[in-house]
């Protein structure tokens, strides 16, 4: 079929919006800009609940060490494990548990002892400001209540925090949340995104938590440590870790590394 | 945001070239010849299209990783590697890309390749002198196509390549990424970079495809 051609008005306005989209794109990309310089790149896989701290762990041990780009991974424990399992090309796993660690020490994967604790993470109960007038310093007593209808929980099948918040919630059982309707995140992040998003209350780690984000839309409470088993946050070196890697493994379990983590909302050991 | 950009460009470029490369002569084959079992090889050629990304992924994983048949008998490891989630989206658009080539080979009438054998045109003059100068604005809108959808390309990729920065995390992890960690004002930037992207492709694609005539239009 002959194709009209078009006019000559029409062919104008085509060429005019070609490069007025070129340069938004260009003012878009140009928005977030990185050094030119290129140091030394080190890969780390992060479990979510450190999310707020690795920000400034990257910013601290980068000043320490200027010739080193850490380039973090945020995700949850479990599946930084299975990535690890399956040749990622992460150097160090941050965990929030001790499972992946030691599952690949197991393995084989891992440089001799370098697999240690190096934090313990506390469970806070988070209540939307859509819901207000609940009082959360008692958690089970507000995890119990009749408003509650929606609560989020990061997966307790990949995500440390979520086997806590189980925990927690097997716990209130007996005093009553039948009205609730569990929702798991894929993860703790993935948990506190659902929160945000429309969810009532969540259950995430305490650094989540206190998270601005999350302090701007809800208040946070923490929950007493005798309601679920310790979080017990491990670190460890993959096989053949550089000594780059090696440099972050003493900056995480030394004095700057802690106090970062302690101001998250972590306790350090 | 710079790298995520070049990363999902360069996933783009490098999709479109291997299934312009590997796709026309598939598609060739699968209109132009008798091929035994062909419908069995449309449908399983037509699977990404319909299978999960999830399923693509574990496959490709179980396939590419470091304890998959690949690694063990080639010493090719890509899981976590760019060229991983270049076989992952190449296999993904596949069907986009044979879709497209197979309507513009399937234009061509037999006759017209009957009468250049006829005439003692050899295979490499049929091709170049027949069959590409009618098919060329098919073959391209396809490939322009395929391009397009690469930037979309996310759960096989996420799956396959994980997110390591500099190798595998193209735009949409990155974006996924910075939704997950809460950074909602550098999501924001993201996902209309992506979408500028896209829709400038696009309206590319619409404002030039009147200039790429095959002489049967």
């Amino acid at each position: 079929m002959p194709h009209e051609p078009p006019t000559t008005a029409r062919r104008a306005r085509g060429r005019r919006a070609a490069p007025a989209l070129m340069a938004l794109l260009a003012a878009l990309a140009c928005a977030e800009e990185r050094p030119a310089s290129r140091p030394v790149v080190l890969l780390v896989a992060v479990a979510s609940s450190l999310q707020g701290a690795i920000g400034e762990i990257e910013v601290e041990f980068e000043r320490a060490h200027p010739g080193v780009d850490l380039r973090p991974t945020v995700l949850s424990s479990g599946a930084a494990h299975r990535q690890l399992l399956a040749g990622a090309p992460y150097q160090a796993l941050v965990a929030a548990d001790t499972i992946g660690p030691a599952a690949l020490e197991r393995a084989g994967r891992t440089e001799p002892g370098t697999r240690v604790a190096y934090a313990r993470g506390g469970l806070a109960l988070w209540l939307s400001n859509r819901l207000p007038g609940i009082d959360g310093r008692d958690g089970l007593a507000a995890l119990a209540s009749q408003r509650l209808h929606r609560l989020a929980i990061p997966n307790p099948e990949v995500a440390p925090y979520g086997r806590a918040a189980l925990e927690v919630l097997q716990r209130a059982q007996s005093s009553g949340t039948q009205g609730t309707t569990i929702v798991r995140g894929e993860d703790a992040a993935h948990a506190a995104q659902l929160a945000l998003a429309g969810a009532d209350a969540a259950l995430l780690p305490l650094s989540l938590a206190l998270a601005p984000e999350m302090q701007r839309a809800g208040r946070a409470y923490p929950i007493p440590d005798s309601f679920y088993a310790p979080i017990t946050h491990q670190l460890v070196l993959v096989r053949g870790a550089s000594k780059h890697a090696r440099a972050f493994h003493a900056f995480l379990t030394g004095t700057p590394g802690r106090r970062v983590l302690t101001r998250f909302g972590f306790r350090v050991p | 945001m710079i790298e995520p950009l070049l990363l999902t460009l360069k996933l783009a470029t490098g999709t479109s070239i291997v299934l312009a490369a590997v796709g026309a002569p598939l598609a060739w084959a699968l209109v132009k010849h008798r091929v035994p079992g062909r419908a069995l090889w449309e449908a399983v050629l037509l699977l990404p299209l319909v299978l999960p990304p999830t399923v693509l992924g574990f496959y490709l994983l179980a396939l590419l990783g470091d304890s998959g048949p690949l690694a063990r008998y080639l010493g090719v490891r890509w899981a976590f590697t760019f060229e991983g989630i270049l076989a992952a989206s190449v296999l993904f658009n596949l069907p986009f890309a044979l879709a497209a080539y197979r309507e513009t080979f399937r234009a061509i009438p037999d006759d017209l390749l009957d009468t250049a054998r006829t005439l003692g045109a050899s295979r490499v003059r049929i091709a170049r002198d027949v069959v590409l100068p009618l098919a060329w604005p098919g073959l391209l809108a396809g490939t322009v196509l395929v391009f397009a959808h690469s930037i979309g390309e996310f759960g096989v990729v996420l799956m396959v390549g994980g997110s390591i920065p500099g190798e595998t995390r193209v735009l949409s992890i990155h974006l996924y990424e910075l939704v997950q960690t809460l950074r909602f004002a550098d999501a924001h930037r993201v996902a209309a970079l992506t979408t500028a992207l896209a829709l400038a492709l696009l309206l590319a694609l619409r404002l030039t495809e009147h200039r790429w005539r095959s002489p049967t239009d």
